[in-house]
C-alpha cells in the first residue's frame, strides 16, 4: 500500500460526502415524505413527465449536435494554423465564463421573431425562440465547450502515421477518416457527449428565457422543479429531482460503458 | 522495381533537410539509408514515399522510368513501414494486414475469400497466421513490426520503404528480426529502402549503403567498400572507431605519429598537410624485442578482455594514446597485461586533406 492512502481516502471521502453525498441524501430524505403512491401520481402527471421528456430528449439531441460541430471546431484548432487560431481557442470557453441567464437573453433575442436571425426564418415559417428547437439551441450553446475541450487532447494524441500509413496502402481520405481516425477518437467523443449531456440536463439559467416555458410543450423539468418550489410543494418538487437524478445516472452509466467498450477496441484507456 | 531519383531538395522553413540529393537503387536490392540524426535519411524516405513532397525545382523520382514526383503517396504504391509500427489498435491482425485490399476502388478490389486467402498467406509468411484475430496491443513489439511488414507488403510495393524497423526493438528481438528482414529479402526479392543509424544494422542487413550527411549523399557503395575504402573523412569517422593523426605528406610517404609509412594506393597524392586515420583492428601488436622495422615502442594502459576481441588502450613513448583490437587468440599468444611494453606498427591507415 503506498503511504498516505487513510489521509487521501479519508479527505476523499468526507469532501464528497459533504459536498455531493449529504445534498443528494437530504433530496431523497425529502423526497420520501411522499408515499409511494403520491410519488408515482406526482410524476405521472402530464406536466411532469413532458418536461421530463422534453429536458432528456433535448440534452440528447444538443450533446449529439455538440458532437458533430465539436469534433469539427477541435479538428480545425488542432490540426490547422491560421491567424486568429488562438482567439478562436479561447472563444470557445465563453460558454463557461458567460452567466447562463446572459447566454439565455443573448440567444433569445438573436433568435426571437423579430431577432436578427429569427426575423429572416420567420418568412420561412421557422420559428426557434420559443419552441423545443430553441431550447435544443440553448443546450447545444452550453454544451459545445465539453465536447471540444475532451476532443482536442484527444485529437493531438492522435498519431500522425496512422493516416499516412493508411493513406500508404492506397486509403482515400474519407475511408481514412471513418476506419482509422474515428474509432481511434471515440472514447473522447463519448466523454464528451456525456459531458455536455449532463450539463443540458441540469441546465436552467439560459433556457428559461428562450424556451417560453409553455407548460406540456417549452416547459423543462429543471423550471418545473422551481415552479413546485415557489408553490411551496416541496415534495413534489424533490420527486421530479429524484426521478431527473435516477434518470440522468441512468444515461451516464450507459454512456460510459458505451466508452469503455470503445477504449478496449481501441486498445487504450482514454479517459 | 528500380528506383532513381535525382536533385531532390528539401527545405523545411530555414533548414534544409535534402540538399540535392541523387540516388540510384537497382531493382530488387535492399538499400540501407545511414546516417546521423539530423542528416536527412528519414526525409528521403518519406520524399521517395510520398509523404512529404520535394522542393519543385527538385528532378524527377522514377519507378522502373516512370515519374512518380508529383504522385500522392496513395498512388504511388508504395509499402512503408514506420518505426513506431502504426498500426491500426482497434482492427485486428488480421483486419490490419487487409486494409489495404479492402482500402481499394470496388472495380479492383479482389472478392473477399481472396481477400482472406492472401491475408492467411501473408501472416504464415510473417509467421503470425495463428494470431490473425488478436488486437495489435496484444501483441510483442517484434510481432508487431511483421505486422506492419505484412500489411505493407500486402498491397504488392513497388518498392518498400523502411523508416528505422527495428528501432524501437530491444537488442535481442533486433538482431532476430534483422535477419528474418534478410532471408525474406532473399525469397522474395522485393527493392527495398531502409532508413537506419545504427552502422552494424546496416552493414549486416543492407547490399548497398549510402551515408547520408547534412542532407547530401556522402558515399554509396557495398558495406565492404564504405568500411574499407571511405570516401570522406566524414564516412571515416562515422563508420566504427579510428585513431586520428594530423600528418604530413611528401611525393611518397606520409608521416603521422611516430611512423612514416607509404601513401595509401587510392589516396591523391601532393605535398602537404593531412588528417590520417588508423582504425584500431589495422594496428599490428608484437612483443617489444620481435619488432618490425616500423615498429615504434608503447605502452599497455589498460586491456579490456572481455567480448569478442580484446580492446588496448596505449600510450606511445611521447605520451600519444592509441586504441587497438586484436583477436582474443593474438592476445593468448602474447599473454598482454597491463602495464606491458609492446611494439606497435599501423597495417592499413587512410588519408583526408
Amino acid at each position: 500500500m503506498l503511504p498516505g492512502f487513510g489521509l487521501t481516502l479519508g479527505c476523499t471521502v468526507t469532501y464528497l460526502s459533504l459536498i455531493l453525498l449529504l445534498p443528494l441524501a437530504a433530496l431523497c430524505a425529502q423526497a420520501a415524505s411522499l408515499t409511494w403512491a403520491q410519488f408515482v401520481e406526482t410524476l405521472a402527471e402530464p406536466r411532469v413527465l413532458a418536461a421530463l421528456r422534453l429536458s432528456l430528449g433535448a440534452s440528447a439531441l444538443a450533446a449529439a449536435i455538440d458532437c458533430v460541430f465539436g469534433s469539427i471546431v477541435a479538428w480545425t484548432l488542432v490540426r490547422y494554423d491560421f491567424p486568429g487560431r488562438r482567439l478562436a481557442d479561447a472563444l470557445v470557453d465563453l460558454p463557461f465564463a458567460l452567466p447562463t441567464a446572459v447566454s439565455g437573453i443573448a440567444l433569445t433575442a438573436v433568435y426571437a421573431p423579430n431577432g436578427w436571425i429569427g426575423s429572416l426564418l420567420a418568412p420561412l415559417g421557422w420559428q426557434v425562440a420559443f419552441r423545443p428547437a430553441g431550447i435544443v439551441l440553448a443546450l447545444a450553446f452550453i454544451g459545445l465547450p465539453f465536447v471540444v475541450r475532451t476532443l482536442q487532447p484527444a485529437i493531438a494524441d492522435l498519431e500522425r502515421g496512422l493516416e499516412e500509413a493508411a493513406a500508404s496502402l492506397g486509403a482515400s481520405r474519407t475511408r481514412t477518416l471513418v476506419a482509422v481516425v474515428a474509432p481511434g477518437l471515440l472514447p473522447a467523443l463519448l466523454t464528451g457527449f456525456a459531458l455536455a449531456f449532463a450539463r443540458a440536463v441540469g441546465e436552467y439559467g439560459s433556457v428559461v428565457f428562450i424556451s417560453g416555458n409553455m407548460p406540456l410543450e417549452t416547459e423543462i423539468a429543471a423550471l418545473l422543479v422551481v415552479t413546485k418550489l415557489e408553490q411551496y410543494d416541496y415534495a413534489g418538487a424533490s420527486a421530479i429531482a429524484v426521478a431527473m437524478l435516477v434518470l440522468s445516472f441512468a444515461a451516464l452509466i450507459l454512456v460510459h460503458a458505451a466508452q469503455r467498450l470503445a477504449s478496449r477496441r481501441a486498445g487504450s484507456a482514454v479517459r | 522495381m528500380s528506383v532513381h531519383a535525382e536533385r531532390l531538395t528539401k527545405t523545411f522553413g530555414a533548414t534544409r533537410a535534402l540538399d540535392s540529393v541523387s540516388i540510384e537503387v537497382e531493382s530488387g536490392s535492399l538499400v540501407a539509408l545511414l546516417g546521423p540524426s539530423g542528416s536527412g535519411k528519414t526525409t528521403l524516405l518519406r520524399v521517395l514515399a510520398g509523404l512529404e513532397f520535394a522542393d519543385p525545382a527538385s528532378g524527377p523520382i522514377l519507378f522502373d522510368g516512370e515519374d512518380v514526383a508529383r504522385l500522392s503517396v496513395r498512388e504511388r504504391r508504395v509499402g512503408f513501414v514506420f518505426q513506431h509500427y502504426a498500426l491500426f489498435k482497434h482492427l485486428s491482425v488480421f483486419e490490419n494486414v487487409a486494409f489495404g485490399l479492402r482500402a481499394r476502388p470496388r472495380r479492383t478490389r479482389p472478392p473477399r475469400a481472396e481477400i482472406r486467402r492472401r491475408v492467411g498467406e501473408l501472416l504464415e509468411r510473417v509467421q503470425l497466421q495463428d494470431l490473425g484475430e488478436r488486437l495489435p496491443s496484444q501483441l510483442s513489439g517484434g510481432q508487431r513490426q511483421r505486422v506492419a511488414l505484412a500489411r505493407a507488403l500486402a498491397i504488392e510495393p513497388r518498392v518498400l520503404l523502411l523508416d528505422e524497423p527495428f528501432g524501437a526493438l530491444d537488442a535481442q528481438v533486433r538482431t532476430e528480426l534483422r535477419r528474418w528482414l534478410v532471408r525474406l529479402h532473399e525469397d522474395l526479392h522485393f527493392t527495398s529502402l531502409f532508413v537506419t543509424h545504427d552502422q552494424a544494422e546496416a552493414m549486416e542487413v543492407a547490399d548497398r549503403v549510402a551515408i547520408l550527411e547534412q542532407g547530401r549523399v556522402a558515399q554509396v557503395g557495398t558495406p565492404e567498400e564504405i568500411y574499407y575504402a571511405p570516401a570522406t573523412e566524414f564516412v571515416a569517422s562515422f563508420l566504427g572507431e579510428a585513431n586520428r593523426f594530423q600528418g604530413a605528406m611528401d611525393a611518397t610517404h606520409v608521416a603521422f605519429g611516430p611512423w612514416r609509412m607509404p601513401i595509401p594506393e587510392d589516396a591523391p597524392r601532393g605535398a602537404g598537410p593531412v588528417r590520417v586515420y588508423l582504425r584500431p583492428q589495422d594496428v599490428e601488436v608484437e612483443r617489444p624485442e620481435a619488432s618490425s622495422p616500423a615498429s615504434t615502442p608503447a605502452r599497455i594502459v589498460r586491456l579490456h578482455a572481455a567480448g569478442p576481441a580484446v580492446r588496448l588502450e596505449l600510450a606511445l613513448s611521447d605520451g600519444t594514446p592509441l586504441w587497438v583490437e586484436i583477436s582474443q587468440r593474438r592476445q593468448a599468444a602474447l599473454a598482454l597485461r597491463e602495464g606491458a611494453r609492446v611494439g606497435v606498427h599501423p597495417r592499413a591507415w587512410r588519408t583526408y586533406r
